[in-house]
């Protein structure tokens, strides 16, 4: 775990001098604000949730940003050589580069905390919802973040990881609407299973399923998974 | 220190080692020769833990680099050819990231990082962005890095390529002075190099060890016999016949022969050094003694007749 969390340290000292960084940050930030401002404009109500389904759109973009570099660089430029020459296990690395990429986001996260820090000011929203919007958020944030890092650890081509990660998340987004919401059959239960968009709407109606919860714990745990054995991958060559 | 057996690496179809042996005893320096694409870096690889051999066994610090992998690594430092380095950041951040990534104590991290900043003389440039460093300042942090927790063994793949001719005097200097407390294992196409720093060489040709043995040794087995150069004050007559019958020698030659003082070229038997034989034989018999030396060892022509012979020789 040491090992682990000296990795993320270089990983978020790496976010936190990096353009990309810093414009996917604002660019958050400023689409979520927008959104806030509009939808309370257009509804006049004391509630997050439009705001959070809209937002969570940005993920799409956000996280294959965030993790694109996170292994194919170090592929790229060789560093990965000195780092897997360290003793460090695989493990380690890839769950220290998953934190540095969750901890960033997380604080990007926090940061947009103020609008439900205005709308308490404002009104008197239900604090439960909101509580669990963020919350899948998160969780949103955190599986896409897993998705990005197995993309990015699969090849030495940031350009090429980005895109492999949107066109998985994509299709995890999209699922959905191939089953359609009242076909039957074994097929159809599965995309419903498999869609992250319908998970995550539960969080921002306020309810905690610990089937969603599981959901994503599982796609992250295999994700990590995924990642270690890429990156054992790179040493069997 | 190292022990290598019968090392072999396919990449798919093809081998870039086969049946590789060495060994290196602790505080060597051994030098690894070879023309491009011998398999020194795949070699080199192997020992670090950075890639798996097909098969084969290799230990380091007395830990076999596959199974016992970490352990191996923890005693190993490694700079990689290339000098790959994080460029967005100081060789002060990056070296307290290798630091504690090795296994320095949190306490003695920030004195390691001064000390070994300080061996390679980086300190001037301690707070640049690596990707503003030049090739030369870039090689001094990798070293810097692989010094990093005092480890055992060192593998330097091509220390001193890219770098201008004070550089390199710098570097070699350096890693000489890192001999003894440190076993290494340097790669090179650069015989000099090798004369200069290692106590013995283990030349490579594709992906087979072609030779090793001490750059003297190597020397003689390939001239055939050892050569050495004699001036001595002393009848000329005399002086040859004498030498030429003593155990070991094979032939004396007179090269120049003025005012009593003879020039000599002598041919001893490759296996035994005759030199303190010839010097104790010189002044036993109340010559004067003036000059006594190998001839220098032309180890540009050795390496490649050996990295040049065909595999008609072998076939
Ligand atoms: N990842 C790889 N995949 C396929 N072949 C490889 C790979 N790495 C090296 N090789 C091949 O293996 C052989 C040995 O390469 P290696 O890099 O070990 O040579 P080297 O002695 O270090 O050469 P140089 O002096 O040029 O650095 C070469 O023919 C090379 O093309
Ligand atoms: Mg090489």
């Amino acid at each position: 775990m040491k090992n682990a969390i000296i990795i993320m340290q270089r990983e978020l000292r790496s976010y936190f001098t990096s353009t990309i960084a810093y414009t996917v940050a604002a660019f958050f930030l400023f689409i979520c604000g927008y959104l806030f401002f509009s939808v309370l404009a257009a509804t006049q109500e004391a509630s997050l949730r439009y705001m959070l389904h809209n937002a969570a759109v940005t993920m799409l973009l956000i996280a294959p940003a965030l993790t694109m570099r996170l292994v194919a660089e170090e592929r790229r430029s060789g560093t990965i050589e000195l780092l897997m020459t360290a003793p460090v296990t695989d493990t380690q690395v890839v769950i220290g580069k998953y934190l540095g990429s969750l901890v960033f986001f997380l604080s990007m996260l926090v940061l947009s905390l103020q609008y439900p820090i205005i709308l308490m000011r404002l009104g008197s929203p239900e604090m439960g919802p909101m509580f669990t919007g963020f919350l899948g958020m998160f969780l949103l944030g955190a599986a896409f973040l897993a998705i990005g890092l197995v993309a990015s650890s699969l090849t030495k081509n940031q350009i090429v990881a980005a895109i492999g990660a949107f066109a998985v998340m994509l299709l995890l987004w999209i699922v959905q609407w191939a089953a359609g919401p009242t076909a039957t059959g074994w097929l159809p239960e599965v995309l419903r299973q498999l869609s992250v968009l319908g998970r995550f709407d539960n969080f921002v109606k306020g309810v905690v399923d610990t089937r969603d919860l599981v959901f994503f714990a599982s796609l992250i745990g295999f994700c990590l998974f995924l990642s270690v054995r890429a990156l054992a991958a790179v040493k069997a060559r | 220190m190292i022990q290598v057996e019968k090392l072999t690496k396919y990449y798919g179809e093809y081998a870039a080692i086969e049946d590789v042996s060495f060994a290196v005893e602790k505080g060597e320096i051994v030098g690894f020769l070879g023309p491009n694409a011998a398999g020194k870096t795949t070699t080199m690889r192997i020992l670090t833990g950075f890639l798996q051999p097909t098969s084969g066994k290799a230990r380091v610090a007395g830990y076999d680099v596959v199974t016992q992998s970490l352990d191996a690594r923890r005693r190993t430092g490694y700079l990689p050819e290339n000098v790959p380095l994080y460029d967005d950041m100081t060789p002060r951040h990056y070296l307290r990231f290798a630091a504690r990534i090795n296994g320095v104590e949190g306490r003695q991290v920030n004195k390691r990082v001064e000390e070994v900043m300080e061996a390679t003389g980086v300190t001037d440039h301690a707070d640049v962005l690596i990707s503003k460093l030049s090739k030369g300042y870039r090689q001094r942090v990798g070293i810097a890095q692989a010094l990093i927790h005092n480890p055992d063994v060192l593998v330097l793949d091509e220390p001193t390529v890219g770098l201008d001719p004070n550089q390199i005097q710098e570097i070699r200097q350096l890693i000489k002075g890192l001999a003894g407390d440190h076993t290494i294992i340097l790669s090179t196409h650069i015989l000099r190099e090798v004369e200069m720093l290692c106590e013995r060489v283990v030349i490579i040709r594709e992906g087979h060890v072609a030779a090793m043995d001490t750059p003297e040794n190597l020397a003689r087995s390939r001239a055939g016999a050892q050569q050495v150069k004699l001036v001595v004050r002393g009848p000329e007559r005399e002086v040859q016949a004498k030498l030429a019958a003593l155990p070991g020698v094979l032939r004396v030659q007179t090269a120049h022969s003025a005012d009593g003082v003879v020039e000599l070229e002598v041919e001893g038997e490759q296996k035994r050094d005759v030199r303190e034989t010839l010097a104790a034989a010189v002044v036993s018999n109340g010559w004067g003694l003036q000059h006594l030396s190998e001839a220098r060892v032309d180890l540009e022509r050795i390496f490649r007749e050996i990295t040049l012979e065909e595999k008609g020789v072998a076939a």
